[in-house]
């Protein structure tokens, strides 16, 4: 039996994810010509992308300020790995080797979950910081601001990737039972 | 939960890691993301600019009809056709392009007519200390002090590598000033007015510094 996801994880959840949306649209119009001459308007879009950012920083924030139990326990299921988690990862291998591999113990999250969690966790907060220069770019030097935005788009493509994966395993992959985030109870053997 | 807190150690070691690039990477995030961007494609612009408008379109020209005009505080109000303007001598202008976002296009060759001298042919007189310039899509304005202006190098380009000026460019003319960001060359200029002092832009109205020189 999965452990259903509480009010604060899902708040947190959908917070991020519709900030995300945002950031990704706006950022990619912003930095895809096509796109960019399709759109214009340019201080619209760039505000928006700006605002999206503000909201990044402040959002998890606010929720971790006044449910701050709820996500210290959450941020210790993703952060910590155990032994188990370094047999999910070798279970491709295994399999591939032919050895049989039954049902893995695995805390509340695998190991692909949590990897997951901190790697979009560390995007971020990446662009949440490359952001600042190339936001304030009189303040810095031009090779900072430069660096900065090479980090910047760097950091949104690996995003992107791993929230394509993300959004393919919730919700088309043909295992999404298995493998998508524990929202709801089931009764069954995983 | 009694393993390793690996999840927190990636994410300090992330954050830190890109502190440390950004402040002392030299070429490595550029490599990066040119080996990442590589199979990309279109997604990044082949001749280096990024498209940048701020508004719906790209204005639309005529090549018989276009003028550019040249105003205000001048003793002879202009009205240049672009034929008029190509005619006149041309200065070739060779600079790094630096965009306050953070991208760069290196040695771009412009050729143009040089600010100055349309100012002397306009007649500037007493009292002008800033030059105006408005753009064809309604919109976007910046202004130069005139010693500024009046600089080596700041030009109404026509060209550029050679080739006339895309619209996405700002074809047919625009402004380029090599000692400052981008912000300050005005696409689609077609209009230059002698004003007693420095206004407002676009972007400075938005927060950016009046103050557009290049730190290196």
């Amino acid at each position: 039996m999965t452990t259903p996801a509480s009010a604060t994880e899902r708040a947190l959840h959908w917070a991020v994810a519709a900030i995300v949306l945002v950031l990704v649209l706006s950022g990619t119009v912003l930095y895809v010509p096509a796109l960019s001459e399709a759109v214009g308007q340019r201080f619209w879009v760039r505000s928006a992308h700006l605002a999206a950012a503000a909201a990044l920083a402040l959002a998890p924030a606010a929720i971790a300020l006044t449910r701050w139990s709820d996500v210290r326990a959450l941020e210790r299921q993703l952060s910590r790995w155990e032994s188990a988690d370094r047999a999910w990862f070798l279970r491709p291998w295994r399999v591939l080797a032919g050895n049989e591999v039954g049902q893995l113990p695995s805390g509340r999250f695998n190991a692909g979950q949590k990897l997951f969690a901190a790697l979009v966790a560390t995007g971020l907060v990446v662009l949440l910081l490359t952001g600042i220069p190339m936001s304030w770019w009189s303040r810095f030097d031009a090779a900072v601001v430069a660096r900065s935005r090479d980090l910047h788009v760097t950091a949104a493509y690996v995003l992107v990737a791993l929230l394509a994966g993300h959004i393919y395993l919730g919700l088309l992959s043909p295992y999404r039972m298995r493998l998508r985030w524990p929202h709801r109870r089931r009764d069954g053997a995983d | 939960m009694s393993g390793p807190a690996l999840g927190r150690r990636l994410f300090l070691a992330g954050a830190a890691g890109c502190l440390a690039l950004v402040a002392a990477g030299g070429g490595v995030p550029a490599a990066v993301r040119s080996w990442l961007e590589g199979p990309l494609g279109e997604l990044s612009p082949s001749d280096g600019f990024h498209f940048y408008s701020v508004t719906a379109s790209i204005p639309r020209w005529e090549r018989d009809t276009w003028r550019l005009m040249v105003d205000g505080l001048v003793a002879r109000p202009q009205s240049l056709s672009l034929d008029q303007l190509a005619s006149r001598e041309l200065v070739t202008v060779t600079a790094d392009f630096h965009c306050v976002s953070g991208w760069s296009v290196r040695s771009v060759r412009w050729d143009g007519v040089p600010v100055t001298d349309l100012l002397d042919s306009a007649g500037v007189i007493g009292g002008a200390r800033a030059v105006r310039f408005e753009s064809a899509d309604g919109a976007y304005v910046d202004y130069l002090e005139l010693a500024t202006a009046r600089r080596e190098g700041v030009i109404i380009a026509l060209r550029v590598h050679g080739a006339e000026l895309s619209a996405e460019r700002g074809a047919p003319a625009r402004l380029v000033v090599p000692y400052d960001y981008g912000y300050k060359g005005v696409k689609w200029v077609r209009r230059l007015t002698a004003v007693p002092s420095a206004g407002t832009g676009y972007w400075e109205a938005r927060g950016y510094d009046d103050d557009a020189r290049i730190r290196h």
